[in-house]
């Protein structure tokens, strides 16, 4: 007798279970970390990656490649959201963290191939994430923050370490004391978003430089600006939100006049008319052509007028300034911009006091905001508005330099990196050596407590031990040494309890990366450790994918349709 | 394909797709990757070489809409070029960074990036780590840039003494297709620079100095007008010509009876109204006059149009106007009479009008041209250089040399240390590098030797270019310089008897040669980083599409003379022919200059058309030989599927006869000048595939014979065959056009 087949899942659905699929997941994992494996370290090369609309990034950065791999396995895309919170929490490290999920889930395979149930890995896997973590806060080192002299070298240090694997590594000192300057100018919250980083092409990397206040480019201008004062001392700033061009006050208002000889009597016809006024007249259908030229003009003149009398010196709006605007200001010795970016007039904000402001009515001393100098400077081929010494400067900016976009693209995603990294830091004082040095520290720590362990969960927590190796051997591979040659090394000086020890890349060696002052905050550490573990256990403990096909092909014959058309 | 990494393989052997779209994606790693940025970058960079000093030459480029530009500017070259790979346009950014901060270099850039680029090969073959490559490549250009710092001179600035500075501009328009009035255009660009200078804050306003072209007359003809000129004219004939001490009225209103922004309707609904309205505008407009009038100005400027009332009013008025001048000029007249844009008449007032000691119109030739000039203003420090020139080419190319010069001498002004130019410093450099060199204990010893010896291409490129032994010509130079422990020596491009630059006066600014170092060196770094490409797709984005397509093939491309023999046998023009050849390179897989049957299979048509091979076969054997057709076969093939619809177009190739003769031959595959049944059938056979019984095919092949066939010898002869063609347009059917 023939079993009726029982359909569960829609046709067309792929469904994959078991321990094969485990297995498939984690082959996946490898080849997207393969994709990313030599960018680590200061001898880690970059990827170029030309997307569907050719356009090409150059980048070293882990996250930035594998977002822009367009990864589609599902267990592989773990890896990119690992990667991502990394970036997002911390802002360095995100190689790192994908290598070692990878690694930690290459080292499981065996397991899993012998029969081993993926929950006695993923127990044993969290318990030694916990032993790392506990062994990072035991051995990281606090340097005193009450000298401020000694936290700086301290974040110089920390910056000097994440830029030395970027692009930018020859440069590395003058932009890690850049970024320190950077961030110490912020206040206590240190938000990423007062940080301003512009990027002019042109000019040499070391022509970057730093501006304590905001700077942005010059927008689009009318005739007359170039009459206009480009540099002032101490100017009061209004930062408004309004239109400063004729145009219609009310979109959908249609006048129709029907009376001319209504023209004759109202050519002198009055100008102080508000806005009110013209609101008035409209509802009571006074239909006069001239009153109402004339009104448009003096509700611009009304509020060109007030600005002046407030005695403002720098007019910038997000929206449009018009020409007569611009000229009227020209002969006033005032400064305007129009469409100035609303993160850059948000930034002048802070910086210079003041607010943004709807109207122009009420302008008083709180509303403005002012600076010691403002002007106008050329920058590459492009003018820059410069506002520095401003009161409540607790905003910066950066203005890059660089020979081609993509180039000054990767100085503003290794920058971006770098401050992260200084960030943490400043809140956080606890340091670590890098360049593989605490990996190896971890590594050795988790074989000891291993052999102290009875049951399966020995080999796991040794298996987790080996993957903290692959960061220095993956250092060591992309410097072209003998990995093993130098990981044995590093072994032996770790059993002899010299923590710091870590891969020395100039002299194809292994030295005190803490003394050669190659330092990490520990929480980057932390969070990657953390990270990864999580990754990992997730990745283990799916054992089915169903795939829903995408649904029915109507849309896709609609798209067809579409193209035809 | 190197695609190692990105395929896994599930438990059953089946493949899993981890990224999207992975079988369709190219991906380039490692050496490999290295080695084809090399070869992209070299690419460009040898096209820039020729462009190269003052004996380098131009390039022609014709865009996608048939406009022609001629120039040796790199960066005009680079960016009309439309290079599609990723490393070559990074380079195209670079020639353009250079020409945004110094102005000059662009071309020296680019060859010094690709030199560099080429240097990093050998040493990629010997093995060592492309980032040490690159780390030796930054420390070298740090002893170079001490170096050059070393070896630069200060240069005399004095607004009296204009020649040093002359000197300067001259070097750079040196190489420029301008340089037959080479003195004239650098004192041109020398004043204009000084005009405007501002020597307190070092800075020159670039937006002070305009240059206007205008094609006719002759290239000394270009003047310097301190002051402004316009492309316009007075906007009524019957006005004067030239306007002493105007005052002008700058307006940015229309003379127009004002409008509402507001949207509005005039309903007019009887003929009162209408006359009133007329009125009313009427005297808008003569009281807008009036408002000019009494402000005092005598002269108009405005950036709108006027009505043909008010301009017929603004004679009668004796006011000379100018309208339609556009937003930049209008700030500029502004700027340079001291006068203030007036935003509408209400405001105009006699402060507020700007002076001018001599407006004029300017007119050319026979043409009828005119523009407007504008002299001795209140406030002169604008001036327009106005270049005049044979052709719009030469005028354009003028303009590109005068902004270079231009840069040049604001470099100068800004900082004015100098090197000499003609390779000296170069030289000078590679030296001090290679000295230098010797002392590093570790690998990028190597890299640093490597940088020494790129610096040299630009001299060796210089001396190319000027028809000397290179090699020979570098050596000496550099033997020299050592000897007589002098910077200054360089190559002497134009045999002046002597090789030193300062009395030469070949000058170079410090600031353009660091820039040019620096920023070729940070973006061989950034080349040298990428060890992993990815490309979406296929082939398209791989290859580097030139305008002069033909640059590196041109060896092979038949010769000059064959080319004319070639057009004047089959009346294909020399682009045409050019066009053919890159069509026949495409096809040319092998790149051994002829076609295979497998290469012809592989265009797509005849792949699939069920006569395709048997057309293959009357190409390959009557066309060419031992199963392969070269260019030449090849082009005399495709010349008798030219069209021929002009008889000037007819030669012996494009004939009615001929075309219908190739078909023919499409049956007659022995030759005897007549189709048997045999051979029809074969052709039906092929024609209808497996779909058709054989007899029902002999049944038509039969038929068909016994229709053509009038001298009943059971054949088709070839008249025979003309006659059932006749009324097909063999013309029309059987030719190719050229989309161009």
């Amino acid at each position: 007798m023939q079993q009726p087949m029982i359909i569960i899942l829609k046709e067309g659905t792929d469904s994959a279970q078991g321990k094969s699929q485990v297995l498939s997941n984690i082959s996946a994992c490898q080849a997207v970390a393969e994709a990313i494996r030599t960018t680590l370290g200061p001898r880690g090369m970059d990827k170029l990656i030309v997307d569907s609309h050719s356009k090409a990034t150059i980048s070293n950065d882990g996250a930035t490649i594998l977002k822009l791999l367009e990864i589609i396995h599902p267990a592989a895309r773990t890896l990119v959201d690992i990667a991502k919170s990394q970036d997002a929490e911390v802002g360095d490290g995100t190689t790192s963290v994908v290598l070692l999920t990878v690694e930690l889930l290459k080292n499981s395979r065996t397991f899993i191939e012998d029969g081993m149930h993926p929950t006695i890995i993923i127990r044993a896997i969290r318990k030694a994430t916990a032993l790392a973590i506990k062994k990072i806060k035991e051995i990281a080192v606090h340097i005193k923050v009450d000298d401020p002299k000694e936290q700086r070298a301290l974040l110089e240090k920390c910056a000097q370490t994440t830029l030395s694997s970027k692009l930018i590594a020859r440069q590395r000192e003058f932009f890690a004391k850049m970024v320190v300057d950077t961030v110490l100018m912020l206040d206590d919250l240190l938000p990423l978003n007062m940080i301003g980083i512009k990027k002019v092409i042109g000019g040499s990397l070391e022509e970057s430089c730093l501006i304590s206040g905001v700077a942005f480019k010059k927008t689009f201008s009318y005739a007359g600006f170039e009459m206009q004062q480009k540099k002032l001392l101490k100017p009061k700033i209004a930062l408004l939100n309004i239109e400063l061009e004729l145009k219609a006050e009310r979109d959908n208002a249609e006048i129709r006049l029907d009376n001319v000889a209504e023209y004759q009597k109202i050519v002198d016809a009055e100008w102080s008319i508000l806005y009110d006024k013209l609101e008035k007249l409209h509802l009571a259908g006074v239909k006069e052509y001239q009153k109402i030229v004339d009104a448009e003009w003096s509700i611009l003149y009304d509020k060109l007028e007030k600005l002046h009398l407030a005695g403002v010196k720098v007019v910038l709006s997000k929206l449009p300034i018009g020409d007569v605007a611009t000229q009227y200001f020209a002969d006033r010795d005032m400064f305007c911009a129009g469409r100035v970016q609303e993160d850059d007039l948000r930034r002048t904000q802070k910086a210079c006091g003041g607010a943004i402001i709807t109207t122009v009515e009420n302008l008083s001393e709180q509303t403005l905001g002012t600076s010691e100098v403002f002007e106008e400077i050329q920058i590459g081929s492009e003018r820059y508005n410069l506002f520095t010494g401003c009161p409540k400067a607790k905003t910066a900016t950066m203005i890059l330099r660089g020979g081609s976009d993509q180039f000054i693209d990767e100085v503003d995603r290794s920058l971006h990196d770098a401050i992260m990294i200084v960030r943490r830091a400043v809140k956080n004082d606890s340091i670590v050596a890098g360049g593989g040095a605490i990996e190896m520290a971890l590594s050795r720590t988790l074989r000891d407590f291993s052999r102290t362990v009875a049951g399966k969960e020995q080999l796991i927590i040794a298996a987790y031990a080996k993957a903290f190796e692959v960061i220095p051997r993956q250092l060591c591979e992309n410097a072209g040494f003998d990995a093993t040659n130098i990981l044995n090394k590093l072994r032996q000086k770790h059993a002899e309890n010299n923590i710091w020890y870590g891969v020395d890349i100039m002299r194809e060696d292994v030295s005190d990366n803490f003394n050669a002052a190659v330092w990490e905050p520990a929480v980057v550490k932390i969070n990657a450790i953390t990270a990864a573990s999580e990754a990992a256990c997730l990745i283990l403990s799916v054992d089915e994918t169903i795939k829903v096909p995408k649904s029915s092909a109507e849309p896709s014959n609609a798209a067809k349709a579409m193209n035809m058309a | 394909m190197p695609s190692v990494g990105t395929l896994a393989f599930d438990e059953f052997g089946r493949p899993v797709i981890i990224l999207r779209g992975q079988d369709s994606k190219k991906r380039l790693f490692g050496i490999e990757a290295h080695k084809s940025h090399i070869l992209a970058a070299k690419a460009v960079a040898n096209t820039l070489k020729t462009s190269l000093g003052p004996r380098g030459m131009d390039k022609c480029m014709v865009s996608p809409d048939g406009d022609i530009t001629i120039t040796n500017d790199g960066a005009t070259i680079l960016s009309m070029m439309h290079v599609e790979n990723e490393i070559g346009k990074l380079l195209v950014q670079l020639s353009k960074s250079q020409d945004d901060e110094i102005g000059d270099g662009t071309t020296g850039v680019v060859v010094l990036a690709g030199a560099l680029l080429e240097q990093a090969e050998a040493l990629l073959d010997k093995g060592i780590h492309p980032i040490r490559i690159a780390d030796g490549y930054e420390l070298a250009a740090k002893i170079a840039l001490d170096h050059l710092d070393k070896i630069a001179e200060s240069y005399p600035l004095d607004l009296k003494k204009l020649d040093p500075l002359i000197n300067t501009a001259m070097t750079t328009l040196g190489s420029k297709i301008i340089n037959r009035c080479q003195y004239q255009m650098a004192e041109i660009a020398v004043s204009a620079i000084m005009n405007v200078a501002d020597m307190e804050r070092r800075d020159v306003n670039f937006e002070l100095i305009k240059v206007q072209g205008k094609v006719g007359g002759r290239l000394e003809d270009t003047i310097l007008v301190k002051g402004v000129v316009i492309d316009k004219t007075f906007s009524h004939p019957q006005m004067p010509k030239e306007v002493r001490d105007a005052k002008i009225a700058i307006l940015t209103c229309p003379f127009e009876p004002p409008k509402p922004k507001t949207k509005h309707k005039l309903d007019i609904t009887n003929v009162e109204d209408y006359k009133k309205l007329r009125e009313y505008e009427k005297e808008k407009f003569s009281e807008m006059i009036k408002s000019i009038k009494d402000s005092g100005a005598n002269l108009v400027i405005c950036q709108w149009g006027f009505d043909d009332e008010a301009n017929h009013l603004l004679l009668s008025q004796d006011l000379p106007a100018v309208r339609w001048v556009g937003g930049p000029e209008i700030e500029l007249i502004a700027i340079a009479t001291g006068g203030r844009i007036v935003p509408r008449f209400q405001e105009l007032t006699s402060e507020k009008l700007g002076f001018a000691g001599h407006v004029y119109e300017l007119d050319f030739g026979t043409t009828g041209d005119h523009m407007l000039c504008i002299e001795k203003c209140a406030k002169s420090n604008t001036c327009t250089i106005f270049v005049r020139g044979g052709n719009k080419m030469i005028v354009e190319e003028a303009k590109r040399a005068l902004h270079d010069a231009l840069c040049v001498v604001r470099n100068l002004v800004r900082d004015n240390r100098i090197v000499y130019g003609g390779g000296a410093c170069e030289i000078s450099c590679a030296i001090e590098v290679a000295k230098e060199a010797n002392k590093i204990p570790t690998i990028e010893q190597y890299a640093i030797r490597a940088f020494a010896d790129a610096l040299e291409s630009v001299p060796l490129a210089l001396a190319e270019n000027s028809g000397f032994s290179p090699i020979k010509l570098v050596s000496d130079v550099k033997s020299q310089q050592i000897a007589q422990n002098n910077s200054r020596l360089g190559i002497d491009c134009l045999n002046k008897g002597t090789n030193d630059m300062k009395a030469q006066s070949v000058i170079e600014t410090l600031i353009g040669k660091r820039q040019q170092i620096s920023l070729a060196t940070q973006l061989v770094r950034m080349i040298l980083k990428i060890d992993d490409i990815r490309l979406p797709a296929v082939s398209t984005h791989f290859r580097l599409i030139f305008t002069i397509d033909m640059g590196s093939n041109a060896s092979i491309m038949p010769q000059q003379e064959d080319l004319q023999t070639i057009c004047q046998q089959t009346g294909f023009t020399a682009k045409e022919v050019q066009r053919l050849y890159s069509r026949f390179k495409i096809l040319d897989k092998n790149n051994c200059e002829f076609l295979t049957r497998e290469n012809l299979l592989c265009i797509s048509e005849v792949n699939i058309n069920p006569l395709g091979k048997r057309l293959i076969d009357v190409i390959m054997e009557d066309y060419g030989e031992n199963n392969k057709i070269d260019f030449q076969q090849f082009i005399f093939l495709l010349a008798k599927f030219r069209r021929a619809k002009f008889k000037s177009s007819v030669t012996e190739f494009n004939t009615r006869n001929s075309k219908l003769r190739f078909l023919f031959d499409m049956y007659d595959r022995n030759h005897d000048m007549k189709i048997d049944r045999n051979e029809l059938l074969e052709v039906l056979k092929m024609m209808v595939g497996g779909n058709v019984h054989d007899d029902q095919i002999e049944m038509i092949a039969d038929h068909t014979i016994n229709e053509l066939d009038k001298d009943g010898d059971k054949s088709i002869t070839f008249e025979e065959f003309c006659k059932t063609l006749e009324r097909i347009d063999a013309d029309d059917k059987m030719s190719m056009k050229f989309l161009t």
